[in-house]
């Protein structure tokens, strides 16, 4: 959708012209000139104002009445004063009147010293009451959720809470009861207000009526300090203000970023800062003593990986997690392919992708960015959950639909929680989004058999081609966020393939506003390749020198023998991966497991050899590639715990070890040698990507990309079509946004720690003869797990759904990254 | 008049001093597999959702049909409305909290609705209602509350008695209406709004 016209007009305000955006709201406008216009309840993020305080009151010349100004467009030529008697006199009006019923209890209130209230009390208020009457009092503080504590007293009754409940994430469970001067903040039959972005409420909240539970009575505005970071928990990045004291992270808090995060946190980027400061955190060198991990000095630790992983030159593989930086990623491929002659590393789960399709994908021309999602005619959620893979693009995509008249559809195997907001809705069986998009390729491009690939995909042919129309016929700016999963396992290149004939049937790379944006595994999954993590490519998406093994690969060649070693970056793939059993194999034969962690998780208690203490992300310097291409800056905040090393400086020591010349003292020195190594990054500087990043496709190096030698639209290969369940049933698996370690040890989110559970549609349950709540197994070939049932109507007939890293019971136990057919019986 | 009812701390308003209750999972839009709707009240209910152009204006009438269902707009009434729906119950909570004539704590079944306002109790509206408080006793399917303006200020002092209008009322009139009601008895037939020769045209032919 082309984006709205922005026409400068000019007004008059307090006697000065101001040019400000034509319709844009009068406070706003008053911003361009430093004219603060006092409110409460508006907030430009929230979407339409409601003018529910009347704080913003302002006397428009030819209006009798004063008008509010957050709801006022600006017109052209229009006389606006703020400072008259009458505003004046209202404003007080209002600061009284909110004033009757609020305690004023600042001494002991969370908000006292960054609170709104106060704030425009001070500034615009009358000074004095002329209310002598008792105020009313309530119980307080009272439990909204584990992470959020309500305060009725101090409530404004501004909306601003409610409204992002029901307008921003949708999940409207939080309301406003009653009426009148009973309304109140509440849930339904007092539930608990629990939702993946909850906690927006308490910065929402202009007064301290709204509180984290988590930050409460922690510290005073005064005495902290805010540092800017990212997020660096999921591929979305979000822009975050830590907030320090005492080189303690004590809160986290958005720092708006209109194409990153658009001022929003989840709950778990919000809370899992906790997790930096937990005794279950590594903080020293450990190193598996008489079969032990013991806690070792650093040259003691150092010396052992360095010793294990030369012995194993030229036999050793190295498995990467997302949240490694740009920075150690590039050290750790030269470690690899300079240091240990060994080119066995990746950084992709499902396994390796052509190079040739890597460089296909990241064509600027092709590549969408999070603001397309908002103004694109149609958007394809396509084989992701988003508020699972990447929560903050959930905000996004219900964004465009619900402001923007965006045309969501929606093509995933498990029940999405998108599915109320899209025109379309379609399933396909679990691992075949190969076939699928094949058939949309066929629908759309109206040659090839629609129908045998529709059935191939387990999906409904009609519904391939609704889907085909309403992306064909939507408008030219079609966004298609995929998630990674769609290429996962050996005919991931069948599966991308099909996808860039997709994209090239819909002229996706000739609009500026359609592209592909894919949701990697990892938080910086797209950084890491692009430095060169990748079994198939150097950095820069380069020719590798030698091609080695992907991450099965990996974990085959560890078990039979042929790999001797194995070096885990902020990974353990026994917890993290497709089967579990190849991976506690493959690790148990390895003799040297070199693991950075900041966790104790099963695989590696189990297997590693040393483990160096991860930082935290607060206390980490590097950058790291949101999936649009965006780099950005991670910033230390904190010093680290005493005895955690700063993780690129181990490598570099390791580097050092293996023979590699090794000249830098700083993380902007790898950056720079990692700039000189990927030609389309040649154009960044730290400087230049600053406290907001910056997407290397908008600089002139990104025309260095090295084009794919073959282009789509490319001739597909049947697909296999899907499992028939007749009597088993198809396994799907997911990732809730709360599987992992910072979840599971932050004390505030602990009540979150997902256990499984297994999806059944309700007719399968009644074949099997269990009911929700039950419990039973799910078996494949003598591996079973054992869970709670959990009825979905919307679950597909003949599919079932398990999590993966659950606390106990994960869905790898029955995979292998291949589809696959499962008994489920009463337990 | 009655005693207002008040909470604990002073609050007249039942819910300011309640925590949430963690040991209750959080009210995202119950799933039709779990959660079992009566076939009539589904029907009913869809019905109306087929009315608007927007079928979240199907929330009165639905809370109102589930209401019939179950005596008041309990949770599981609201849970079964917010099934059908596709809707969270907190929306139908908001949206059932804000309006008088739908329940959301126990009560009778019988719906007596005093008016006490302007007209009605400058023509002694108050009276009224004390006196068909009185005649209810303490009878706990009986529903009778003071309401604001009905709408009938012609026949002030009026009540609306299970949706019949009646008026204009003398004290002594209470104590049939509630014998009437408790017979399922029509009320006093030479009251009703609708029978008045003076109402609606319409009306006036009918009578
Ligand atoms: S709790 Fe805070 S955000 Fe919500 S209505 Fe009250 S004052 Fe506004
Ligand atoms: S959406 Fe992702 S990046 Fe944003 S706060 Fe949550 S975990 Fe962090
Ligand atoms: S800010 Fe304008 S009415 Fe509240
Ligand atoms: S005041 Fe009673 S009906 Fe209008």
């Amino acid at each position: 959708m082309p984006r709205p016209e922005q026409k400068m007009v000019t007004f008059t305000l307090d006697g000065r012209e101001v040019s400000a955006i034509e319709n844009s709201m009068l406070v706003d406008g008053a911003k361009c000139v430093d004219v603060e216009i006092p409110v409460f309840c508006y907030d430009a993020k929230l979407g339409q104002p409601v003018g529910a305080c009347r704080m913003c009151l302002v006397e428009v010349e030819g209006i009798n009445k004063l008008q509010t100004a957050c709801s006022t467009p600006i017109r052209e030529g229009m006389v606006v004063n703020t400072e008259s008697d009458r505003v004046k006199e209202s404003q007080r009006a209002v600061v009284e009147f909110l004033l009757i019923n609020h305690p004023l209890d600042c001494p002991v209130c969370d908000k006292g010293g960054e609170c709104p209230l106060q704030d425009i009390t001070f500034g615009w208020g009358g000074g004095t009451s002329r209310f002598i009457e008792p105020k009313r009092h309530f119980q307080k503080p009272l439990a909204l959720s584990p992470l959020i504590a309500i305060d009725r007293e101090r409530c404004i009754l501004c909306y601003r809470c409610v409204r992002f409940s029901q307008e921003v994430s949708e999940d409207y469970q939080l309301i406003l009861s009653e009426r009148g001067a009973h309304s109140f903040v509440s849930t339904f039959d007092g539930h608990p207000y629990v939702a993946p972005f909850s906690a927006n409420i308490v910065e929402l909240c202009p007064v301290g009526a709204l509180t984290s539970q988590a930050y409460r009575f922690r510290a005073r505005p005064w005495d902290v300090e805010g540092s800017g970071s990212i997020c660096t928990l999921c591929p979305a990045q979000c822009n975050v203000t830590l907030t320090v004291r005492d080189e303690r992270v004590l809160r986290v808090l958005g720092r708006d970023h209109d194409e990153v995060d658009d001022g929003w946190l989840c709950d778990k980027g919000r809370f899992a800062y906790q997790a930096m400061h937990v005794g279950e955190r590594i903080t020293e060198p450990l190193l598996r003593d008489g079969g032990e991990l013991r806690p070792v000095s650093w040259e003691r630790a150092l010396q052992s990986a360095i010793s294990g992983l030369t012995k194993a030159a030229g036999r050793t593989g190295a498995v990467v997690g997302g949240e490694t930086t740009n920075e150690e990623a590039f050290l750790l491929q030269r470690l690899m392919r300079e240091g240990l002659d060994s080119p066995d590393l990746d950084s992709r789960p499902g396994g390796a992708l052509a190079l040739d399709l890597h460089r296909a994908l990241a064509d600027p021309a092709l590549s969408a960015t999070v603001v397309d999602i908002e103004f694109a005619h149609a958007v394809l959620v396509l084989d992701c959950e988003p508020v699972d893979d990447a929560p903050i693009l959930d905000l996004r995509i219900r964004k465009g639909v619900r402001r923007k008249g965006v045309k969501l559809a929606v093509a995933s195997s498990r029940p999405s929680s998108l599915d109320a907001n899209a025109t379309l809705s379609l399933r396909f069986a679990p691992g075949a989004g190969e076939a699928l998009v094949a058939a949309l390729d066929a629908a759309l491009s109206g040659t090839g058999d629609v129908d045998g690939l529709a059935a191939s995909a387990g999906a409904d042919v009609d519904q391939v081609r609704e889907l085909a129309a309403l992306l064909s016929e939507a408008g030219e700016d079609v966004v298609v966020l995929w998630g990674e999963r769609l290429a996962h396992g050996p005919r991931g290149d069948h599966a991308v393939r099909g996808l860039l004939n997709v994209a090239s049937r819909l002229k996706l790379a000739s609009a500026d506003g359609a592209g592909l944006l894919e949701i990697p595994s990892g938080a910086n999954g797209r950084g890491l390749r692009e430095s060169g993590l990748l079994s198939n490519a150097g950095p820069g998406l380069g020719e590798p020198g030698r091609e080695g093994r992907d991450t099965p690969a990996i974990g085959a060649a560890l078990a039979a023998g042929d790999l001797t070693a194995v070096y885990l970056m902020h990974c353990d793939p026994v917890r993290d991966f497709q089967d579990r059993g190849l991976w506690n194999r493959a690790l148990s034969k390895a003799t040297t497991v070199v693991a950075h962690a900041g966790y104790l998780t099963e695989g590696l208690i189990e297997h590693a050899t040393v483990i160096f203490p991860a930082e935290a992300y607060a206390e980490k310097e590097g950058t790291f590639t949101h999936p649009d291409g965006r780099i950005q800056r991670l910033r230390p905040a904190i010093s680290h715990a005493r005895g955690v090393r700063p993780e690129w400086q181990v490598l570099a020591t390791i580097c050092k070890a293996a023979g590699l010349e090794m000249t830098f003292h700083t993380v902007p020195m790898v950056f720079r040698a990692l700039v000189d190594a990927v030609p389309f990054y040649a154009d960044l500087t730290l400087d230049e990507i600053g406290g907001r990043g910056m997407r290397w496709q908008q600089t002139a190096a990104a025309a260095n990309l090295p084009t794919a030698s073959d282009r789509a639209p490319y001739q597909l290969t049947a697909p296999p079509a899907a499992l028939t369940p007749n009597g088993s049933l198809r396994l799907g698996t997911y990732r809730s946004i709360w599987a992992g370690s910072e979840v599971a040890v932050s004390p505030a989110l602990k009540f979150l720690i997902p256990h499984q559970q297994v999806e059944l549609s309700p007719d399968d349950a009644k074949r099997i003869g269990v009911g929700h709540g039950d419990r039973v197994e799910v078996t494949y070939d003598g591996a079973a797990v054992n869970a709670q049932v959990t009825l979905r109507a919307a679950v597909p007939t003949g599919t079932v759904f398990l999590a993966e890293a659950t606390d106990s019971q994960p869905a790898n136990l029955l995979t292998n990254g291949e589809p696959r057919l499962v008994e489920v019986r009463p337990a | 008049m009655t005693e207002v009812r008040r909470f604990t701390h002073g609050s007249r308003i039942p819910g300011w001093d309640d925590a949430v209750d963690f040991s209750k999972d959080p009210a995202v839009v119950p799933d039709a597999a779990t959660t079992p709707v009566p076939e009539h009240l589904r029907a009913e209910i869809e019905e109306y959702m087929a009315r608007y152009p927007d079928f979240r204006s199907a929330s009165i009438p639905a809370l109102r049909a589930a209401q019939r269902e179950h005596g008041w707009c309990s949770p599981l009434a609201i849970e079964q409305t917010a099934c059908v729906m596709g809707l969270t119950p907190g929306y139908l909570t908001a949206v059932g909290t804000f309006y008088d004539m739908i329940e959301t704590q126990p009560s009778g079944r019988q719906a007596i609705y005093v008016c006490t306002n302007i007209s009605c109790s400058l023509r002694g509206g108050d009276a009224i209602y004390s006196a068909m408080l009185e005649a209810a006793a303490d009878d706990s399917d009986l529903n009778v509350r003071h309401f604001e303006c009905l709408g009938a200020c012609d026949i002030a002092p009026m009540a609306s008695v299970n949706g019949e209008y009646v008026g204009p009322l003398e004290p002594s009139d209470c104590a049939t209406i509630i014998a009437d009601v408790k017979a399922g008895r029509e009320v006093l037939p030479d009251k009703q709004l609708r029978r008045r020769p003076s109402a609606h045209t319409i009306a006036k032919q009918e009578s």
